[in-house]
Order: structure tokens, then sequence, then C-alpha cells
């Protein structure tokens, strides 16, 4: 019977696993030594990354889907706990270099309509493909063949967004900073997003309950 | 009745909605038996079926492959 | 002595160990919670911030640029320094956690290639991989870079990102219910 005899061939993943992580060790050495630090510290956070999404199952998309769809929000739950961690690690980081007096780090877009826009698209085209950014990428890994032609559009699309920049950053409206303590100082700003991380927290937990 | 749902091949979320749906439909005591091979919704039927109460039993059958059998309690 | 050696005790004990670090899934919040400490540790050491889809569009104009494209004027790069992929910490990541979900999913054994259900399939995941791709460009970040690590800086564009992903995600998942029409 195929289904128990499976179990014993699988030996050879192992092996080919074990032949990864020595190439993978190598292609860091080689970042490190030859071409630049930073770049084989890229490669080491990617290998993590892609191994602890791959484990535990984390998908973005299926996070912001769930709870609408199906009332599911402990994956969720789970985003918003890590939210609210990588919150306080980046704050204190971004406090030290004001201390130090370099420039702050961080995710910091000028507001205005594109990003509205941009996401809804996004979000559209993350629903039909089955996964965003970090989803397709994981289930590259994983063998899903529908991903290779994902990443192709996935590509194509960016090239194609780069270059219509110029039409669409006329909507951008100020270049004010969004870095929100510089808006409300440090205590507000780190307030005032951890309770209403936690606040998101907790009205996922009530809503799975009353879905199910 | 019993049912037989082949979900490989497809991303999430649709194993799961075609689930509910088909569940929706069974009688009290019916099974329904899922075949996929998407490593997300083979965490999400079973989240889900849980959570409505339901008997889940999940087997590896391949390389990646699962099925999943439902059996509709309440 | 109920029927079981040493040896065999040990052995079922070390069997499950492996199991439960590389075979079954971890639980959602244990991964939640590595995530955030790998990503501030790299960004400690490291000075960088992870995001995915910038390295896409690099990659992506590099490759046309192949074709003699003159990419490197574009009005992008001002928000997102154009380098080529070889030398671009996003390029590396984005491998990195592609291999690293294959060493993954082979630890566990559950490597497989996943077939193509049909070509509906393949004409939609197109479209959708080019949604993703443009939209992404448009607000300048994925779901990481404009969304998580957004939020994680402490940036009012992440909050402004996030109601909008999730209205385009129920839509596009309304659609893909009628498409499939089940």
């Amino acid at each position: 019977m195929k289904r128990q005899e499976f179990r014993q061939k699988s030996n050879w993943q192992l092996i080919f696993a074990l032949i990864i992580i020595i190439f993978s060790i190598y292609i860091y050495l080689y970042l490190n030594n030859s071409v630049e630090i930073n770049l084989a510290t890229s490669w080491a956070f990617g290998l993590i990354v892609g191994f602890i999404l791959q484990r535990s199952r984390i998908c973005f998309t299926a996070a912001l889907r769930d709870p609408f769809l199906f009332g599911l929000t402990k994956l969720s739950r789970a985003l918003i706990l890590s939210t609210i961690i990588i919150t306080i690690g980046f704050a204190y980081i971004q406090y030290q270099q004001q201390l130090g007096g370099l420039p702050i780090e961080g995710k910091f877009v000028p507001l205005g309509w594109h990003i509205p826009i941009g996401a809804f698209i996004f979000g559209l085209g993350a629903a039909v493909s089955g996964g965003c950014a970090s989803g397709t990428l994981i289930r590259l890994g994983e063998g899903y063949k529908l991903q290779w032609i994902v990443i192709v559009g996935f590509i194509a699309g960016s090239v194609h967004g780069s270059y219509d920049a110029s039409f669409w950053y006329q909507l951008i409206r100020s270049q004010k900073s969004t870095h929100l303590p510089q808006l409300l100082g440090w205590g507000n700003a780190l307030a005032l997003q951890i309770i209403f991380l936690l606040l998101l927290y907790l009205l996922s937990y009530w809503w799975e309950k009353h879905k199910f | 009745m019993d049912k037989y749902l082949d979900c490989t091949g497809e991303p999430c979320p649709l194993p799961l909605i075609k689930t509910e749906k088909e569940m929706n439909k069974l009688k009290i005591g019916d099974k329904l038996f899922i075949e996929l091979d998407h490593t997300c919704s083979m965490t999400n039927i079973p989240e889900w079926a849980r959570k409505k109460n339901y008997e889940v039993e999940t087997e590896e059958v391949d390389f990646g492959e699962w099925q999943i059998t439902i059996t509709k309690t309440n | 002595m109920n029927g079981k050696s040493l040896l065999q005790k040990l052995t079922e004990k070390r069997v499950s160990t492996w199991n439960i670090l590389f075979k079954k899934p971890w639980p959602y919040w244990f991964g939640g919670v590595l995530l955030a400490v790998v990503n501030i540790i790299y960004f400690a050491i490291s000075g960088e911030i992870w995001s995915i889809t910038s390295g896409f569009a690099r990659l992506g104009a590099w490759i046309i640029s192949l074709f003699g494209v003159n990419v490197e004027t574009w009005e992008a790069w001002q928000y997102y320094q154009y380098n080529l992929p070889w030398l671009d910490n996003n390029s590396w990541s984005n491998l990195g956690i592609i291999i690293g979900a294959l060493i993954a999913i082979l630890l566990a054994g559950q490597f497989k290639l996943k077939k193509i259900k049909n070509k509906k399939q393949i004409i939609t995941v197109l479209i959708g991989g080019w949604l993703m791709g443009y939209g992404a460009r448009i607000a300048i970040g994925c779901n990481i870079g404009g969304l998580y690590t957004a939020l994680a800086s402490l940036a009012l564009n992440g909050w402004l990102y996030l109601p909008f992903i999730i209205l385009g995600i129920y839509f596009g998942s309304k659609v893909l219910i009628k498409l499939i029409n089940y």
C-alpha cells in the first residue's frame, strides 16, 4: 500500500536538507569574507525567517482574511503579539539612534492617496494568488508550481509599478515625517500604538468567541 | 451520505470555503474526507472544525499530501 | 518492564522531540514571537529593515536593463535606492526565505512538487501576482515593508496601510469565490 511505503522512503529528504544547509553555510561564508558582511547577514536572516514562517505556517494574508471570512483569529492574534514585541524592540533601537545623534531609521513613506490605493490593489492580488509577498516566497520553497507563475507576475508588476512611479507619486500629499514619536513624543507614541494593538488583540479574541 | 472532496492543487482559502459549504450540507454522523496538499489549509481546516466541535482526524497520505476526515457530530 | 527496553524508550523520545521541533507545525504565537525577535536582532546588528518587494523591483529592473532599457533614471529610485540584485540586501533575504522554507519542509519530510489544478488558475494567479507587484510599488511597501516593519518602526504610514490591505484582501477573496463558482 502506497500510504505506508512512502514513510520509509523519506530519508532522501533529510539528506537533501543537509546538503542544502551545508551549501547555505558556504554561501554565507563566501558573502561574509569576499563580498560584504551585510549581504551575508541578510542571507542568514532570510534563511531563519523562511524556516520560522514555514515551521509555524504564518501567512499574513490568512491573518488579515480569516477573521472576516471564517471568524478564525488565532493567527491574527499571534501576529498582533509579534507586532507588539517588534515595536518595543525597534523603538529601543531608534531611541538609541536618536541619543547617538544618528538619523532614525525605519520604513517611513510620505503620506498620500498612493498608500490606500496601493494597499488595496496589493490586497486584491494577494487574495486571488493565494499568498502575500512572504507567503509567495515560502510557497516557492515548499514546491508549489503555482507560485512559479505568481512570482513571474509579481516581478513584472513590480517593474511596471516602479516605471509608473512618477505618475503615482504625484499623489503624495505631505513630505512630513511619519515617525509617530516625532509627532507625539516617545512616551505617547509608544503607549498609543501598544494600547491600540492590545485593543485589536482583545477585539479579535472577542470576535472569535462571538463567531463560534 | 459521506462525501469526498479533492482539494489538491488548491491554494488557501478555497479548501476551507468548500469544506464549510459541504459540512453545512451533511447530516449528523456523516463524514467529510478532504484530500489536500496546501500546508496552510492543513492547519486552518482542523482549527475551524475543532472550533465547530466536530471530530477531526488527519493523516499524511504522501509527501506533503494529507487527508482530513471531519465527522459532523452536532 | 512492560515490554519495552530502555533503548526503545530512548529512541521513541528522540523521535518525538524531532517531531515536535521539525515535523509538527509550531504554534502560531511561537512563530510570531520568534519572527519579532529575529527582526529586532537583524535591525540591531545590520541597520537593515526587512522588506521584500523593493528587491523584486530591483531584480526586474535589472532584467529589463539587459535589453537596453535605461532604468536608472526612474523616479521610483528616489524612494528606494537602485542596486544590482546581487548587491542588494532584499534580494539575498528573499532568496534566503525561499531556501529556508525549503530546508524546513525537507526536514519535515513533506517536500513535493505540487501540481497546478487547471489553466484558469494560471491566468488568475498571473494577474494576482501582477496586481501585488504593482500595488506594492504604488504604496511603497508590501505586507512586510508597508505593514509589518512599518508598524514596527512606529510609522503612521503602516496604520494607513492596514485598513486598505484588509479591504483589498476581502474583496479579492469574494472575487476568488465567484471565480471558482463552487
